[in-house]
């Protein structure tokens, strides 16, 4: 593809045919854009709530398969009758395929309960069969969501942590406001519309926050070694050189990820479908925060070369931080 | 541009033994049944499997590839229905003599067999099977223990002449009353020399000083562990009565059990038998035995005196019989530990049985006035028979009838009064007293569990997901094999030959270390093909720059992997830092995406760098006057 073997040319010693694309120019704009973001997220969370999946809610879950297509008031009123607390239905991609959730029953005979929906979800001319019945209790639901709580929130400040170490604080504040933007955003809309959040969709979003954190360190990697190696430049024009350099990057990258999502989220069926489609939303909302958010934060506070000498001390092998 | 020769070497020697080790996954198990003898003595032989050939032919139902190994035979189907079928049919045609189990059998060839290659295990939710999760009681596991503390307490203080004036047990808590501080010092020092069990907390009160004991976090963690590791075991033996040939048991947590039964449908039934206790009874042979039992055959004489009766000794078929008294003395519910281990007297075989503070008292009761006579242990089982009834119709119906059965494992002299702890002794053989101390700890539970997860996973649908999956990673996997070459071209394609070595380790590594693939499992390898590319891209990259910035094609390549190597490691280690949270938090379908992604990180690692290097070496590494590159 490339051929160019022209010697580098005087800006900043760099190939002069390469414009470095503006990036931080909308800075400001997309600042605004992301905390609208996170706003409107939170507030959907905090009002619509997230559609808490049987793993973290407790209950019972069953599918129900039928042969002729079916009206889910039918059903739910087919389960009041035999007896069930509160079933709530749910069409599943056809109107033959039906999700049934309903708190753990107090009062059915917990023995047999693939047996008793069976029986209770048969309807005149139209029979159906259960392939799937889950029972989680309502205490390990609670513990598990205290406990996912608890990993994303390991799994970030151990990446402030580690950013700082290799890199530099200010960087590391801006990866991580990032991350948890990422985070806010996929359950933003996760909250809006309802989706169902499930233990797999959690195994996503920690995916999601390993994609954005890749894209976050390449950035950061390329600011720190510009900062070395160019001079007399400001730190916004080093930072919009970073950028350029590993945009290319950044879209195959993203574009590669995303072509396997897409592929899981069409043809996964049912059991990866709430995976792949968080992961579709993380993996927009992860480049744009890794850009707009982690680098943009770092240059707000004030990221400049001073960050990135490396002191001559023979002792220390890895750069000085300066942490505010 | 130079590379090492031993750099080779490792790729060459990683490349066979993993495309070795993937290969059984391109088998894949097909559906069997086992059939094995019900008892350990019950043999079996060739004639089994043509007998159960004539059984199956008679359904309908096509096998192949029979064979008879390790005391069981394997009886190959097509389908997982025919598997169903097939073991409902050989249950009725053999009956209860043999236990018929669901099994998968491995179509790898026998040489990879040979080597240890094995196909992945196949995790539930892409095979079908219920799923358990059991939380064993752990407040009343330490509460039982507490009792029996208590009354063993108050008799070690008596026993060693030290005064108190009260005892009470309240929440868990001892609460012993002195008249003086003296007593209570003597009492606290004789604690600390003797087990030190208890965190020890003197109070004084109106009515004198007092002392709180407590167990310590050590003790309470050894009940806990204890509790579990004993429901454990009873588990597991009462899984193999379920005829489950690949039956996962394990603790998950510090208080929950996790069992997956494979291939198993009716959960009602597995609940059944998991949740079922098999009963012991302590029971004082009858001083009419010697009258009633004949000496030279063991069996009964008549019919047995009223208020006595009679059971099978040592083994149901042995054919001798003891005739025990009606009423019992204690239940197995009492038993609170049974191990086995050596006489310090004698050097002989005997088992340690420790009951409650109930059973305790009952067996000093019982036990007061029969010293020299004979105490027996009955094991009584609650089991089913299935039998099937054809009405008028043609139709069949399984009918389940509950039965007992009742076995006296052990008759021995009573040489004193017994409290809550006591020896069996004069057992023949170590074996004998572990398989006693095993009847005797698996009659009860440790400590009460409740069902609190429960999940079924039909057959047809595990088979869909795992269609879907590998269909969706498939084409993923395509997809980003073409953007590759095309983007990329030369460097693309070795970046694509680095993928599927990828895949293959993951394979390997997955196999190794017996993990096994799950709906999770998928998804997290192709994440793992999403993430590896970008190890890829950042080094094609890399190298266009240095093109670009003026280097020669070679050089481009050298500084090209050299500067994206640290960005690679970085990225990579960060991810697997978020895959490793996930693994530590994670239960079931969690741990299975975390593995995978963690295996999959490490093996990108080598396969997107020190493969693709080998391959440019060996592509470029020759030629002198290189122009330009295929990227």
């Amino acid at each position: 593809m490339t051929e160019n073997t022209q010697l580098p040319s005087k800006k900043y010693g760099r190939p002069d045919d390469e414009r470095v694309i503006p990036f931080m120019k909308i800075a400001l704009p997309a600042a605004l854009l992301s905390i609208l973001l996170t706003v409107a997220s939170i507030f959907f969370i905090a009002t619509k709530g997230l559609n808490l999946g049987l793993d973290f809610t407790g209950g019972i879950a069953a599918e129900l398969n039928y042969s002729n297509p079916v009206k889910a008031t039918d059903v739910s009123n087919a389960l009041v009758k035999a007896g069930f607390n509160d079933p709530v239905v749910q069409t599943l991609g056809s109107d033959r395929d039906l999700m049934v959730r309903m708190p753990v029953q107090e009062d059915v005979e917990a023995e047999d309960l693939t047996k008793a929906i069976t029986a209770a979800v048969q309807l005149p001319n139209n029979t159906a069969t259960v392939p799937k019945v889950d029972v989680v209790g309502g205490q390990v639901g609670n513990e598990l969501y205290v406990r996912s709580a608890g990993a994303v929130a390991l799994a970030l400040l151990l990446m402030l942590v580690y950013v700082t170490i290799r890199f530099e604080f200010k960087l590391a504040m801006g990866a991580v406001l990032s991350l948890f933007h990422d985070i806010i955003v996929t359950l933003g809309i996760f909250a809006m519309m309802q989706w169902p959040f499930d233990l797999t969709v959690l195994a996503a979003l920690l995916a999601i926050i390993g994609f954005s954190l890749n894209d976050n360190i390449v950035v950061s990697d390329r600011i720190r070694e510009n900062f070395r190696k160019i001079r007399g430049a400001t730190p916004l024009e080093v930072v919009n050189i970073a950028l350029t350099e590993t945009l290319r990057r950044t879209i195959h990258t993203s574009m590669t990820l995303l072509l396997v999502v897409v592929a899981m989220m069409l043809m996964g069926g049912d059991g990866l479908k709430w995976f792949s489609i968080a992961m579709f939303v993380g993996v927009f909302v992860g480049t744009y925060s890794s850009i707009y958010i982690g680098t943009a934060f770092a240059l707000w506070r004030g990221l400049n070369r001073q960050d990135f000498i490396v002191q001559v001390k023979p002792e220390f092998e890895g750069e000085e931080q300066e942490i505010p | 541009m130079r590379y090492p020769a031993w750099e080779y070497l490792l790729i060459l020697v990683v490349l066979v033994v993993s495309t070795l080790y993937a290969l059984p996954s391109l088998y894949p198990d097909e559906p069997a049944v086992q059939i094995s003898g019900a008892k350990a003595g019950t043999q079996i032989d060739q004639s089994i499997i043509q007998k159960a050939e004539q059984i199956l032919q008679s359904e309908n139902i096509a096998s192949h590839d029979n064979s008879f190994t390790n005391n069981a035979a394997l009886l190959r189907l097509d389908t997982s229905e025919a598997q169903l079928k097939a073991k409902e049919a050989l249950r009725r045609g053999l009956g209860d003599d043999y236990v018929v189990a669901l099994n998968l059998a491995p179509t790898t060839p026998e040489w990879l067999q040979k080597i240890g290659a094995k196909p992945m295990k196949l995790g539930l939710d892409l095979r079908g099977g219920v799923h358990f999760l059991l939380e064993v009681d752990m407040d009343k596991a330490i509460s039982q223990r507490m009792e029996t503390s208590a009354t063993d307490l108050r008799r070690q203080l008596r026993d060693n002449k030290l005064k108190f004036n009260s005892l009470s047990l309240n929440n868990n808590t001892i609460t012993l009353q002195f008249a003086n501080n003296a007593d209570r010092d003597a009492v606290m020092d004789f604690l600390r020399r003797n087990g030190n069990e208890y965190t020890q907390q003197a109070v004084a009160t109106t009515e004198g000083s007092s002392l709180r004991l407590n167990y310590t976090d050590v003790r309470k963690q050894e009940i806990q562990s204890y509790a579990v590791n004993q429901n454990l075991t009873t588990l597991r033996n009462r899984i193999n009565e379920l005829g489950v040939a690949e039956a996962l048991v394990q603790t998950q947590g510090s208080n929950r059990i996790v069992v997956e039964l494979p291939g198993v449908q009716d959960t009602a039934e597995a609940k059944r038998v998991l949740g079922r206790t098999a009963n012991l009874e302590f029971r004082l042979v009858s001083d009419l035995n010697d009258q009633y039992i004949d000496p030279y055959t063991g069996q009964t004489t008549g019919t047995v005196p009223p208020g006595t009766e009679a059971f099978a000794f040592e083994s149901l078929d042995s054919g001798r019989q003891l005739l025990l008294n009606r009423s019992r003395i204690l239940t197995g519910e009492r038993v609170q530990n049974a191990s086995s281990g050596f006489s310090q007297d004698t050097g002989g075989a005997e088992v340690n049985i420790t009951l409650d503070a109930a059973g305790g008292k009952l067996m000093a009761d019982a036990t007061r006035n029969a010293v020299g006579k004979r105490m027996a242990v009955l094991f009584i089982e609650n089991k089913q028979r299935i039998s099937y009834v054809t009405d008028e119709n043609g139709t069949q119906t399984e009918v389940r009838t509950p039965y007992t059965e009742s076995v006296v494992i052990n008759a021995a002299t009573i040489q004193a009064v017994l409290g809550s702890q006591f020896r069996i002794t004069g057992l023949d053989s170590p074996q004998e007293a572990s398989e006693l101390a095993l009847m005797l700890r698996a009659g009860a539970l440790a400590a009460p569990m409740y069902f609190v997860e429960e999940r079924v996973i039909g057959p047809s649908l595990g088979q869909e997901n795992i269609d879907k999956g590998v269909l969706s990673t498939q084409i993923g996997f395509i997809l980003v094999a073409i953007w590759m070459v095309v983007f990329f071209r030369l460097f693309g394609l070795i970046a694509n030959f680095a993928l599927v070595f990828n895949l293959a380790m993951i394979l390997t590594v997955m196999s190794w270390i017996g993990a096994s693939l799950t709906l999770p499992g998928i998804a997290g390898i192709v994440i793992t093909i999403g993430m590896a590319v970008d190890a890829n891209v950042l080094i094609c990259e890399r190298i266009r720059e240095e093109i670009k910035w003026g280097a020669s094609p070679k050089q481009a390549i050298v500084a090209g992997y050299d500067r994206a190597y640290n960005t690679i490691f970085d990225s990579n280690l960060t991810t697997f830092l978020v895959a490793f949270i996930l693994f530590a938090i994670g239960t079931g379908p969690i741990k299975g995406f975390a593995v995978t992604l963690m295996i999959g990180i490490v093996c990108s690692m080598f396969t997107a760098i020190t493969v693709t290097r080998a391959i440019v070496q060996i592509i470029y590494g020759k030629k002198r006057n290189l122009k330009k590159l295929s990227i």
